[in-house]
């Protein structure tokens, strides 16, 4: 599927949306795009506007408490 | 690989040490929270998908082989769980009787030949997320921020935040609760100006 490691891909994504890329980085990040279609399918969709603020949005939304109250409870039936 | 989660003491895991699994909750929640909440879209039933994946990770502790099997465990579970959800709703819309249609997109979820590049995919997408907190997390005064470094980035709780910075869990659980709310009046005013 790709050559790259995973480890670099958030750091050139990340670069791309806040415009810092160098001009290799900017390479390195076509090449993968050119690898296969589903990698030009991901990129289009983490980088549409919105999407990731979402992410974080859900993030911050998220309660911790309720997920280990529910945790807790299953783990009391055993 | 979940940042810290191959730091653990896999041994101590398989035995049933409450702490590491506690440690193994912390780091796996938000992930699979934002993985499961991208399938279902609703809040709640992603908590119960994330409570109930991280139950049957406890019950199975013994049979994992190492820490990258602990993560594929965990999103293979809450991914399956997503989609018997995303199925059931399809049927309650369509009735028993009703066109499978609308299943057509489920049945392509299902396809095993993408479901790994899709974790890959999933873990890439919380990666940027976290980039974005900590983008985000530069506005907060030192000390909000170090607090909530800790809990989201780090992935402590409460309890073991309070115990290092030698303050009250209240005092912890208002300061996340400000961070997160001065991050969010940020990510509005960005949104806004996306838009504008």
């Amino acid at each position: 599927m790709t050559n790259m490691p995973n480890a670099d891909l958030p750091d050139l994504i990340d670069k791309y949306r806040r415009q810092t890329l160098t001009e290799a980085e900017r390479e390195a990040l076509q090449r993968w795009l050119n690898e296969h279609e589903d990698n030009r399918t991901y990129f289009d969709k983490i980088t549409a506007p919105g999407e990731i603020e979402g992410m974080v949005k859900a993030i911050l939304e998220m309660d911790r408490g309720a997920i280990r109250g529910k945790l807790e409870a299953r783990r009391r039936k055993l | 690989m979940i940042i810290h989660l191959n730091e653990l003491s896999f041994e101590k895991f398989g035995v049933g040490d409450e702490k590491v699994y506690k440690r193994v909750c912390d780091l796996l929640e938000v992930p699979l929270y934002v993985f499961v909440f991208d399938y279902v879209k609703r809040k709640d039933a992603a908590e119960d998908i994330v409570a109930e994946t991280l139950f049957k990770l406890w019950m199975n502790r013994a049979k994992m082989k190492g820490p990258l099997h602990i993560q594929r465990f965990a999103y293979f579970t809450a991914r399956n769980m997503a989609i018997d959800l995303l199925k059931q709703a399809a049927h309650e819309k369509t009735g028993p009787a009703g066109s499978m249609g609308d299943l057509g997109q489920l049945e392509d979820l299902i396809d095993e030949t993408r479901t790994t590049r899709e974790l890959e995919d999933a873990e890439i997408s919380f990666r940027l997320a976290m980039k974005e907190m900590e983008a985000l997390m530069q506005q907060l005064p030192p000390k909000l921020r170090q607090v909530f470094h800790l809990r989201f980035i780090d992935g402590m709780n409460v309890a073991d935040i309070a115990r290092l910075s030698g303050t009250a869990h209240s005092t912890v659980y208002n300061q996340c609760r400000a961070a997160c709310e001065k991050i969010r009046k940020g990510l509005e005013e960005k949104g806004l100006k996306d838009f504008l």
